[in-house]
């Protein structure tokens, strides 16, 4: 079995994302807010204890930056709970990462995680969570699960509609919509060869020698 | 207000530690300068490959995918991840550009594996095997789906059909198809020296349901031509009858296991001789199969009985 580095890379990659979250404090000042030495320690050891939790690696500074960037400017944040809000955020993040089957990019998924979370959730995260997983992710999973021979283009418009969430709670109609496309990404994730051909530059023209 | 300092080194237990490729035994090839810049260099090529495989899109992967990603770095710079040490060169190299030139070799090799697979579906020997046609109708996919770049370890094709040798469990990615085709071009190149009718009527005795089963081809009749050769006729006919049997039990009998062995290796360098084989891969693949022919052979002598080896 592979055998692990010492701990340098990890802990060389642990001072990046500290400086990073140094960095961003001349951005979220003017929302009043600022992160402490102590609260750069808190995110990074949280952002370990997130991704070992949600089974995942992550390389550079990670997204914890993008996301302090990201909920900085929103009303439901605080300077007593943002290190916490930020905390939750980044274990729901890697959380959806995983439910939606690596379909949604991180810029997408914290787009989204922000508009949620002002409109929908108030600044509720079980809320949030609530709109990401079982709207989502979870609707993802059970799409390729339950109907894999159900193509797209055979779907109706009312299936397409009912893509987002698959319930009638649906979290908002953005919601609806990545989730459909994350469907149809999926789709062609699990279609290996038009996945490969889409998303690849094949080295051999896509081909198989079985077309000569 | 923030704490303009310098941010302190989050504390980190060994536990927390990302898996990859070396260990501490490295520290008995290069200095622990060395490794840890080595350890720098591979986590930063690890990344990119990461954030390639991603498009950019995610800046993290599942552990799976990381470790699936490591694998192929390390089958492309030809890194066993297995064993916990860095091959030396490794040190010294800018792994980027090595990692793109090897790269370009497994290119090569992907070049090579579709030569051999066209030459071994014109050459493939007449014998009805369901097994041997869909493993070559995959292989014909395999640069289709070989992701030669995120997943070079990988065989994301299906080989049903066995060889007589099997492939070492160490060999991976395009290595493993270019191996399984050499060995599958070596088979077929014997076989084709016999008549399709003479092998097909081994195959019957050998293995009634040889067209749907995953038997191999090239075994059956290697054994009957080693079996002719021992009883002193032409491999050709492949044809073993009660009389060549008695022959060959007559001729090893008196002989110890290791003039045995000896008795049926020679055989098959004659078998060789007799039907032109000349190439030394193809010599040594069937002398290959003396040591698993012996014992059954023993067996058969035991019992007076070699219906089992040399099949009518």
């Amino acid at each position: 079995m592979i055998l692990p580095f010492g701990d340098a890379p990890q802990r060389a990659q642990l001072v990046a994302a500290a400086r990073e979250l140094e960095s961003v404090n001349t951005s979220i000042q003017r929302h009043g807010l600022s992160l402490s030495r102590e609260d750069i320690q808190a995110l990074v050891i949280g952002r370990v204890e997130a991704l070992a939790m949600t089974d995942r690696v992550e390389f550079g500074g990670g997204v914890v930056k993008d996301l302090v960037l990201a909920f900085a400017s929103s009303s439901f944040v605080s300077q007593a709970s943002f290190v916490e809000t930020i905390l939750d955020l980044q274990d729901l993040f890697y959380e959806v990462k995983n439910e939606s089957l690596e379909q949604i990019p991180d810029e997408d998924l914290i787009k989204k995680m922000r508009s949620l979370f002002d409109e929908f959730a108030n600044g509720d995260l079980e809320y949030l969570a609530e709109a990401l997983l079982d709207g989502l992710g979870r609707t993802v999973r059970d799409e390729i699960v339950n109907a894999p021979k159900l193509g797209f283009h055979d779907r109706t418009d009312a299936d397409r509609a009912d893509a987002g969430t698959g319930h009638d709670d649906a979290a908002d109609p953005e919601a609806d919509n990545a989730a459909a496309n994350a469907y149809t990404l999926a789709q062609h994730r699990y279609d290996i060869g038009k996945w490969v051909d889409e998303k690849y530059e094949a080295g051999w023209e896509g081909s198989s020698w079985l077309d000569e | 207000m923030a704490d303009n300092s310098e941010p302190a080194e989050p504390e980190l237990s060994p536990s927390e530690s990302l898996p990859a490729l070396v260990a501490e035994g490295a520290n008995e090839l290069a200095s622990p300068e060395d490794v840890l810049a080595f350890e720098q260099r591979f986590m930063r090529l690890l990344e990119r490959r990461t954030a390639i495989f991603t498009m950019g899109d995610s800046s993290s992967v599942p552990t799976h995918v990381a470790v699936d990603l490591l694998r192929s770095i390390s089958f492309v710079l030809g890194i066993d991840p297995d064993r916990p040490r860095i091959p030396e060169r490794l040190l010294s190299v800018d792994l980027e550009d090595e990692f793109r030139r090897r790269l370009a070799d497994i290119e090569q090799k992907v070049e090579l594996a579709g030569t051999l697979w066209r030459e071994a579906v014109a050459t493939m020997p007449a014998i009805p095997n369901t097994a041997l046609h869909d493993t070559l109708a995959s292989i014909g996919n395999f640069p289709k789906y070989y992701d030669f770049r995120s997943m070079a370890h990988e065989i994301p094709v299906s080989i049903d059909y066995p060889l007589c040798h099997p492939l070492e469990t160490s060999l991976v990615g395009v290595d493993y198809i270019n191996e399984y085709l050499r060995r599958l071009l070596i088979e077929a190149d014997f076989v084709r020296r016999f008549e399709p009718a003479a092998c097909i009527r081994v195959l019957e005795r050998s293995s009634p349901d040889y067209v749907d089963l995953l038997v191999n081809l090239y075994e059956p009749v290697a054994t009957n031509a080693i079996g002719r050769v021992l009883a002193g006729k032409d491999p050709r006919s492949l044809r073993i009858s009660d009389e060549v049997r008695a022959e060959i039990a007559r001729r090893l009998a008196p002989l110890s296991a290791t003039q045995r062995g000896r008795a049926l290796r020679e055989a098959a360098a004659a078998a060789c001789d007799s039907l032109g084989v000349d190439d030394g891969g193809a010599r040594e693949y069937l002398r290959d199969l003396v040591p698993e022919l012996l014992p059954r052979v023993e067996v058969g002598l035991e019992r007076d009985d070699l219906c089992g080896v040399f099949v009518g």
